[in-house]
C-alpha cells in the first residue's frame, strides 16, 4: 500500500491528464473571492431594506464580508492594508450601534452627530478600493484604471451630501436608485477587469479562519443584543424601600376613604401627599377590570345553524382601577390604579397614556401638575419610584381612521423590576369645574410589551405615541371612568 | 484586443501578439508556475521556456475547445512539472514529454491507466465545490498548505486537516490505495 506522498504524487500525474474544466480554473485565484466578496460587502452596507430587520442584517453580514475580503488582500499594497483598517474600525462601530439599538440610548437622538462622522470611513475605503486596485493593476503592466471604483466614490459622495440636505422624494430617490445600480453592476464587473492582474495578489495568511470570525461575530451579536435589550432597553428607575411614617390625621382619611368604597390596594399606594389630597372626600366613584396579556385560549361551540367562536381568557393578569374623588372644595381629583396581578413576562418599558377629563371636555380644567409613582415588593418590603417621565408629551399620530393627528396627552413611563412582586402604580390629576352639565370622563391607556423581541428598541410610549393599541411587540389595556349623571342627585350619579 | 485576436497575431507570427499575451497572461502564468518551482532563476527560465513553446504552439489552441486561460494553465503547469523533475534527476536523464512523464505505456498499461483516470474523474465528479477546490489547488496547481490556506481563508491547521479527510476519502474512493 503506498504511503500519502506516493498517492500524492500519482495524484499528481494522473491529473496531467485529467486537467480541471476551463470553469474549476478561473476559480483559482487569489483575489476573485475577495473582491466578489468587496462587491457584495458595498452593496449589503449601503443599500438595505427596511423590512424583517434587514436594515440591521444586511449591513451585519456586509462589514464582515468586506473585513475578511480586504484581510486576504491587506498585504498586497497599502490601500488594501488602510482598507482592511476601516473594515475594522466600521465593524467595531457597526457593533456598538446595533448593540445600541437594543438600548434606550439607540432610540435616543443623541447619536446624530457620530452617525454623521461615520459616513466619512466608508468613504475613505471606498477611495483606498480605487487606488488599490489601480495599484494592482499598474504591478502587473496593466494601465492604472478602475473607473467603476472612482465612480463609487463619486456616488458615494453625491449620496453623502444628498443625506445632509434630507432631500426625499422619488424625484430624488429615482436616479440615485438607478445610478446605483449601474455602479454595483460595474463593481462586479471589476472582478473581470482583474483577471490577468489579480493573479499578482498574494493572499495574506490568517491566524483564524473565515468560519470561526462568522461564528464570533454572529454569537456576539447573539449574546450581546438581547443581554444589553434586557439590561439596558429599560429606564433607569431610582426605587427605594417606603418609608411608612404615619401623619396626623391620615388615618382618618383612610377610614374616610375607605367607607365611601376605596380599594384597599389603591388606598395603601397613594403617597401621603395624594393621600392628603383627598382630604375631605364627599363621593367615591370606581370603575374595575381586569385585562389579559396573553393569548387566551379559542372557544368554539356549534349550534343547530352557526359555529360561534371566541377567544377565552383564564389567566387576566392586568388589574386596573379607574376612581373619580370628589373633594371637599367641589374639585374631582382622578386617580388610573393598576396593579400586576400575574405574569408580566420579561418587559421592557412600560407606558400609562392618560386621556384626561379635560382633553375634549370644556366644562373641565386641570389643577395643578399630575402625580404618582410605581411600586413592587420583594423579600416582604415594598420599594417604590418616581416615574422616569410623567407630563404631557405632544406628538403626531397617522390614524387609519383620521390621517396625520397631532396630540398632546398626559404619559407616564417607567420600567418595572426584572424580579419583585405585585407590580403596581397609578397616575393622579385634580379636576376644577369650570361649567356644569360636562361629563367626567378620563382614559387609561396602559401599554405592555408582550414579545420578548423587540429589535431596534421601540419604547412602549413610542408604541403608544404611534397610535397603535395592540399589533408589533406591545398590547394596550385601555379602561375609563366616565360619570355621566353628575348633575342629578347624588344618589343618582352612579354607585360608589 | 480579443484572445482570439491574439491567437491570430501569434500565428501569423506577429511578436506584439506574444507581447499582448504575455502582458495580460504573465500575471497567470507566474501564479501557476511558483508552487512548482521554488528558485527564481528556474522560474525566469521556466516563463522563458513558457513564451517560447506558446510561440510555437499557439496553432494547437482552439479557442472553441476552451478558453486561453485553461489553455495556457496547462502548457505553464506541464512545462514548469517538467523543469521540476529534470532538475530532480540532474540533467541524468533524458527530458520528459511535454504533456506526460511516462514513457510510451504498453497496451495494457494504457488500458489500465485509462480505467484509473475514469474511476478519478468520477472520485472528483464527487466532490463538493469546496473540496474540488482543494483537490485541484493541491494535486493540480500543487500549491503549498500556506498558499491554500491564506487564498481560502483557513489557518493551515485547517487546511492540512481538510487534506487529510480528502485523501482518506479519495483512497477509499480510488480502491485502498489510490491505484
Amino acid at each position: 500500500m503506498m504511503d500519502d506522498r506516493e498517492f500524492d504524487r500519482a495524484l499528481e500525474e494522473e491529473l496531467t491528464q485529467l486537467p480541471p474544466a476551463d470553469g474549476e480554473m478561473e476559480r483559482i485565484t487569489p483575489w476573485k473571492r475577495a473582491m466578489s466578496r468587496i462587491v457584495a460587502g458595498i452593496i449589503l452596507t449601503t443599500c438595505t431594506l427596511n423590512v424583517w430587520n434587514l436594515q440591521q442584517l444586511m449591513p451585519a453580514v456586509g462589514i464582515v464580508l468586506l473585513w475578511l475580503s480586504f484581510r486576504t488582500l491587506r498585504k498586497e499594497n497599502g490601500w488594501f492594508t488602510a482598507c482592511w483598517l476601516i473594515s475594522l474600525y466600521r465593524a467595531a462601530s457597526l457593533f456598538v450601534s446595533l448593540v445600541l439599538n437594543a438600548t434606550l440610548w439607540g432610540t435616543e437622538q443623541g447619536l446624530t452627530l457620530w452617525s454623521y462622522l461615520n459616513l466619512l470611513p466608508p468613504l475613505v475605503q471606498f477611495i483606498c478600493l480605487w487606488q488599490g486596485i489601480k495599484a494592482v493593476r499598474r504591478k502587473a503592466g496593466q494601465p492604472d484604471k478602475a473607473g467603476a471604483a472612482g465612480a463609487l466614490v463619486w456616488f458615494y459622495l453625491a449620496l453623502c451630501v444628498l443625506g445632509l440636505w434630507q432631500l426625499q422624494g422619488w424625484l430624488v430617490v429615482l436616479p440615485i436608485g438607478v445610478i446605483y445600480f449601474l455602479i454595483l453592476r460595474s463593481m462586479a464587473k471589476m472582478s473581470a477587469l482583474l483577471d490577468g492582474a489579480g493573479y499578482e495578489v498574494r493572499a495574506a495568511s490568517v491566524r483564524v479562519s473565515d468560519r470561526m470570525v462568522w461564528i464570533v461575530w454572529v454569537l456576539s451579536l447573539a449574546i450581546a443584543i438581547p443581554l444589553a435589550g434586557i439590561f439596558l432597553g429599560r429606564y433607569p428607575m431610582d426605587w427605594k424601600p417606603v418609608e411608612i411614617k404615619e401623619q396626623a390625621g391620615q388615618e382618618e382619611i383612610q377610614t374616610n376613604l375607605q367607607s365611601l368604597g376605596m380599594p384597599e390596594q389603591v388606598l395603601s399606594d397613594l403617597s401621603t401627599e395624594d393621600l392628603f389630597s383627598l382630604e375631605g372626600a364627599v363621593r367615591v366613584f370606581v370603575m374595575v377590570d381586569e385585562h389579559p396579556f396573553n393569548d387566551g385560549r379559542r372557544v368554539t361551540q356549534v349550534q343547530t345553524n352557526q359555529v360561534r367562536s371566541w377567544r377565552e381568557y383564564d389567566v387576566k393578569e392586568l388589574k386596573t382601577s379607574d376612581i373619580a374623588v370628589e373633594l371637599e372644595n367641589g374639585n374631582w381629583r382622578i386617580i388610573h390604579h393598576f396593579f400586576w396581578q400575574g405574569d408580566r413576562g420579561i418587559g421592557g418599558t412600560e407606558c400609562l397614556k392618560i386621556w384626561p377629563t379635560d382633553r375634549l371636555n370644556e366644562g373641565w380644567r386641570r389643577e395643578g401638575e399630575p402625580t404618582g409613582r410605581v411600586l413592587y415588593d420583594r423579600g416582604g418590603n415594598t420599594f417604590e419610584s418616581d416615574f422616569y417621565f410623567l407630563g404631557e408629551e405632544s406628538y403626531t399620530a397617522q390614524s387609519i381612521f383620521w390621517g396625520q393627528t397631532y396630540n398632546n396627552d398626559l404619559f407616564a413611563a417607567f420600567s418595572l423590576p426584572l424580579t419583585g412582586e405585585n407590580c403596581r402604580g397609578y397616575v393622579s390629576y385634580e379636576i376644577e369645574l369650570v361649567e356644569e352639565g360636562w361629563i367626567i370622563d378620563s382614559w387609561s391607556n396602559y401599554t405592555h410589551q408582550v414579545k420578548w423581541w423587540n429589535y431596534p428598541l421601540m419604547t412602549a410610549m413610542q408604541y403608544s405615541q404611534a397610535g397603535m393599541l395592540y399589533g408589533g411587540d406591545f398590547e394596550t389595556a385601555q379602561s375609563a371612568i366616565q360619570l355621566f349623571d353628575l348633575w342629578d342627585s347624588p344618589e343618582d350619579a352612579g354607585e360608589p | 484586443m480579443e484572445d482570439r485576436e491574439i491567437a491570430a497575431a501569434l500565428a501569423r507570427g506577429e511578436p506584439a501578439g506574444l507581447d499582448e499575451l504575455l502582458k495580460r497572461y504573465g500575471p497567470l502564468l507566474r501564479y501557476i508556475v511558483t508552487p512548482i518551482l521554488n528558485d527564481p532563476r528556474e522560474r525566469e527560465e521556466c516563463l522563458s521556456d513558457i513564451s517560447l513553446l506558446i510561440w510555437k504552439k499557439i496553432e494547437g489552441y482552439d479557442p472553441d475547445r476552451g478558453s486561453m486561460t485553461a489553455w495556457l494553465s496547462v502548457l505553464a503547469r506541464n512545462t514548469a512539472l517538467n523543469r521540476r523533475r529534470s532538475l530532480s534527476r540532474r540533467g541524468t536523464e533524458e527530458e520528459l514529454g511535454e504533456h506526460l512523464l511516462d514513457p510510451s505505456p504498453t497496451p495494457e498499461e494504457a488500458l489500465l491507466q485509462k480505467e484509473r483516470r475514469r474511476r478519478l474523474q468520477e472520485a472528483i465528479n464527487r466532490l463538493s465545490s469546496g473540496e474540488r477546490d482543494l483537490f485541484y489547488r493541491k494535486y493540480y496547481y500543487l500549491q503549498s498548505t500556506a498558499q491554500m490556506a491564506a487564498e481560502l481563508g483557513l489557518t493551515q491547521r485547517g487546511v492540512e486537516g481538510r487534506l487529510h479527510r480528502l485523501r482518506k476519502r479519495l483512497r477509499k474512493e480510488l480502491g485502498g490505495d489510490g491505484q
